[in-house]
């Protein structure tokens, strides 16, 4: 290696040096500005505040001593008048009302004592109906938890986006992450509705919905709300663009740097257009903008899943596989990196990504 | 009996009506940003630790001057620039606590990802100690130009000096971690 080298190696490596935050790490650090914003105003109230305090003791002494020195006895009466109005200045500029609520929020209990708790700090959760014949939640953002109580009468949903979860007594999880919802099923069982195609989980299954990739066979599924949110203004959700616009849409998002809605249209096309003869590397595409640039290792993961289990061809099952490693690795599960690293090994020891599966599983 | 049932949103001042722009709300621009802000800052300070704090130092700045932003493209540049500003600001505090407190240092070991080899580990964490030990300014316009891959012309708009004086900066930063990765 020349002196040279590492300088011009650097730019190269940038791309290593990345904090990779997830959609959880946005949100805190979202919350952490808030909350800074919040004592930087309160800080700034106390300052004035005291201040101002400050000012009318200094007026008031300076009065007493005038008044004093004069022989009259007016301080009585200008004190308590003039501490009154300093005090409101204080007590106003203090913004009890904007104090952010949710330490104190413990969620929702329902009539029937079923609970919906969010487990998210940003979790947005809303309680829609609270009947005898229905319990409607819905979940626009972060994660929640459900326990319902067995009702043999009374339906409880939770929307989600263009996902309803409907269930009659079990205890499970919804988390919304950008355009897609999670589902995990503690107890019980529901049954996910998206549109054009429904699920039914049972205890300890979980999933995410829409599924990615749909069959030929299938509808194109609705759109979730985030996908609309990000795409109403380019066009309306009756029509539809053709997969080559689509593409064009993508190209330019990441041209100008807007990765998650690259992201959002790479889904749409995967959802709407699955049958089209690019929808295998769209996907790969989208595996790797959520790995390497929105730091979504195990969406990543499970999108380079999708890819195999749709039977794709070479070089997309050999590349989605490899890739599939590398996404639970940077996700921490080396026991299942490990796991798929063995069946890359089995099935191409001499591929293009065998050191390269092998060093990042730490195989031999 | 029902208790409230939405956790609010963080109380952000969010929606600002811009002339050219139509309506620009704070909190998406965190969203939509955060983690380019976030690649930025990680790669000029080389400090993880540190990282939410920059950024949110970053955000708060830029809630200060919205007002200014007239055009939607332009934040992405906006927020660059403001976060060379924030690392610039947060390094030379850096610098003082080290000259006060001797034995401060940061650990660059884990700065780069899972993806780089052991030996590009080994060179990124010891640029960023050489780093550590230039001047802010040099090592700022270094680190836009060599690390991020921002033009000449990019580095000076963001460092806020003539094309001149960022090809000086990055050129005398190059020298000194030439100098010093050769010693080694």
């Amino acid at each position: 290696m020349t002196d040279a080298d590492p300088i011009r190696r650097l730019r190269e490596l940038g791309r290593h040096i990345d904090p990779e935050l997830e959609d959880r790490d946005v949100e805190r650090v979202l919350r952490g500005v808030a909350q800074r914003g919040e004592r930087t105003r309160q800080r700034r109230s106390l300052g004035l505040g005291l201040l101002a305090g400050g000012l009318v003791t200094g007026l008031l002494l300076f009065s007493a001593n005038w008044l004093y020195s004069r022989g009259t006895s007016a301080v009585a009466t200008t004190a308590p008048t003039s501490v009154r109005s300093a005090a409101p200045s204080f007590s106003a500029a203090t913004p009890a009302a904007s104090t952010p609520r949710e330490i104190s929020t413990p969620g929702v209990v329902l009539a029937d004592g079923s609970r919906a708790t969010p487990v998210d700090s940003g979790t947005e959760l809303a309680l829609a109906e609270d009947s005898a014949r229905l319990a409607q939640l819905s979940v626009t953002r972060g994660r929640a938890h459900f326990e319902v109580a067995p009702q043999k009468e009374r339906k409880f949903v939770v929307r989600a986006g263009a996902v309803s979860v409907t269930v009659i007594g079990t205890v499970f999880d919804v988390e919304v992450v950008a355009d897609r919802v999670g589902v995990s099923v503690e107890h019980g069982a529901v049954a996910v509705d998206w549109g054009s195609d429904h699920a039914r989980l049972s205890a300890g299954e979980k999933g995410w919905f829409p599924p990615l990739m749909v069959s030929p066979a299938h509808p194109a599924v609705a759109r979730s709300r985030a996908a609309i949110a990000e795409t109403s203004n380019r066009e309306s959700t009756d029509s539809s663009p053709s997969a080559q616009e689509l593409f064009a849409r993508v190209d330019a998002a990441r041209a100008s740097g807007q990765t998650a809605q690259a992201a959002a249209l790479l889904r749409q096309i995967l959802r709407e257009r699955g049958s089209d003869a690019r929808a295998p590397l769209a996907a790969m595409t989208l595996g790797r903008m959520l790995l390497t640039e929105l730091g979504q290792p195990r969406e990543a993961a499970a999108v380079f899943a999708d890819v195999r289990a749709r039977g794709v061809g070479e070089p997309f099952a050999e590349d989605a596989l490899a890739r599939e490693v590398e996404a639970w690795v940077r996700a921490g599960d080396t026991q299942r990196a490990r796991t798929l690293a063995q069946s890359y090994l089995g099935r191409y020891a001499t591929g293009r990504y065998a050191n390269k599966v092998r060093a990042l599983a730490g195989l031999p | 009996m029902v208790r409230p049932a939405t956790v609010p949103k963080p109380p952000l001042r969010l929606v600002r009506d811009g002339e050219s722009t139509g309506a620009l709300e704070l909190e998406d621009i965190y969203r939509t940003y955060c983690r380019y802000v976030g690649a930025i800052v990680l790669r000029l300070s080389g400090r993880k630790a540190e990282l939410d704090d920059t950024i949110q130092d970053v955000f708060i700045e830029a809630a200060r001057g919205l007002g200014g932003v007239r055009d939607a493209d332009a934040i992405r540049g906006w927020l660059a620039t403001i976060a060379v500003r924030v690392v610039q600001r947060r390094l030379r505090r850096e610098r003082l606590y080290r000259w006060f407190i001797p034995g401060r240092e940061a650990d660059y070991a884990q700065i780069a990802d899972e993806g780089a080899s052991a030996l590009d580990r080994m060179l990124i964490a010891r640029v960023y100690e050489i780093l550590d030990q230039l001047a802010v300014d040099d090592r700022i316009a270094f680190a836009l130009h060599h690390i991020e891959g921002e033009t000449l012309e990019a580095v000076a708009t963001l460092c806020r000096c003539s094309r001149t004086t960022a090809k000086r900066r990055i050129l005398r930063a190059r020298l000194e971690l030439e100098r010093r990765l050769t010693h080694d």
